[in-house]
């Protein structure tokens, strides 16, 4: 079911639930210059997720996709992602949830965990990267991305200028269970090793994979599900 | 029993091609529609494709790491030939099917 969720300053964010009612949630948040389309449903994880009988909630970060893509720098920052994702889930409902983030929707998600641990039931956290790439020099490939056919290149930019100011994510244990995935060959998030030790986490690496296309790994779809299905 | 081969699907937004990640099967498996097939990479995102009918893979087109053009032969599955179309009239190497199923972006 697609929905349409407004955040605290009023942009719309174009969001979808589907799975058993009353099932347990998770919610999956997109990378920088992605969208929920593109980064879950094309990359095919509402598949891979389908034996665990959960709720899935995916939704466009503001400034991509289907949501409002405001092209003001201070439209943009770290406290006003992590409202835009409590604001996902009060709207369905759900009160606490699993999480599921690559690259940024990963950094906003542990950001949220420290904030509000009562929210995030675990972290599923793709292509982490400890510092944050759109402070500084910008690696191109997510330039690139951000210039792709179809996606509001203004608004990105200033996405970047926005949350490049924030400073790079607390590399502390949140609360929640935490489960680090990262592509042997990523070079946006390097050191997985360092981070997951930080932040206590489970490590899975994916041999030969990028920052671009681990994305689709089986072995980053098969390290959720049976991480998930082992907690209590 | 017939031969049914599959183009690289029309992947949207302009994009004219897609490296191969992973096939993530071998001829002689038996697919049934949707099941995961293979991972590609273009130069805006990686994608599964899964598989567009119920049938066993016979040849793979490209090998992991390749590039291939959008339209170019991709895969050939085995299919029973009522599948396949009408037996005696439809020749083996028929035009391929478009009809690749794919979740792409709606925008």
């Amino acid at each position: 079911m697609r929905d349409t969720v407004t955040t605290v300053d009023g942009l719309s964010l174009a969001a979808e639930i589907s799975g058993p009612d009353a099932a347990p949630a998770i919610l999956a948040v997109h990378g920088f210059a992605s969208t929920a389309q593109d980064n879950w449903v094309a990359a095919g994880w509402p598949r891979a997720l389908e034996p665990l009988g959960y709720r899935l909630i995916t939704f466009d970060l503001r400034g991509h996709g289907a949501s409002e893509t405001p092209h003001d720098p201070a439209r943009y920052t770290g406290e006003l992602l992590r409202a835009d994702a409590l604001a996902v889930l009060d709207h369905f409902g759900v009160e606490r949830s699993h999480w599921l983030g690559y690259s940024l929707g990963a950094r906003v998600g542990l950001d949220l965990a420290h904030e509000h641990p009562e929210r995030i039931a675990s972290l599923s956290l793709g292509g982490l990267p400890s510092h944050n790439p759109l402070s500084g020099t910008v690696p191109d490939s997510l330039l690139a991305a951000a210039a792709a056919p179809g996606r509001d290149a203004v608004a990105l930019a200033a996405f970047i200028e926005g949350f490049g100011a924030e400073p790079s994510t607390t590399a502390e244990a949140a609360e929640a269970p935490t489960l680090l995935v990262t592509g042997d060959s990523d070079t946006v998030a390097h050191d997985p090793e360092k981070l997951a030790a930080a932040l206590g986490a489970e490590l899975v690496l994916l041999p030969g994979r990028t920052h671009a296309n681990a994305i689709t790994a089986r072995g980053f779809k098969e390290a959720v599900v049976e991480f998930i299905s082992r907690l209590p | 029993m017939a031969d049914k081969t599959f183009p690289l699907p029309d992947l949207g937004e302009g994009l004219i091609d897609a490296t191969i990640i992973e096939w993530l099967v071998k001829p002689g498996d038996r697919l049934e529609r949707n099941d995961p097939m293979v991972e590609v990479e273009t130069t805006k995102s990686a994608l599964e494709i899964p598989s567009p009918l119920s049938g066993i893979v016979k040849t793979l087109h490209a090998a992991d790491g390749e590039t291939i053009e959008v339209g170019k032969p991709f895969v050939t599955f085995e299919v029973p030939d009522e599948e396949a179309g009408i037996v005696g009239t439809v020749p083996k190497e028929s035009e391929p099917v478009r009809r690749v199923r794919l979740s792409l972006p709606e925008d």
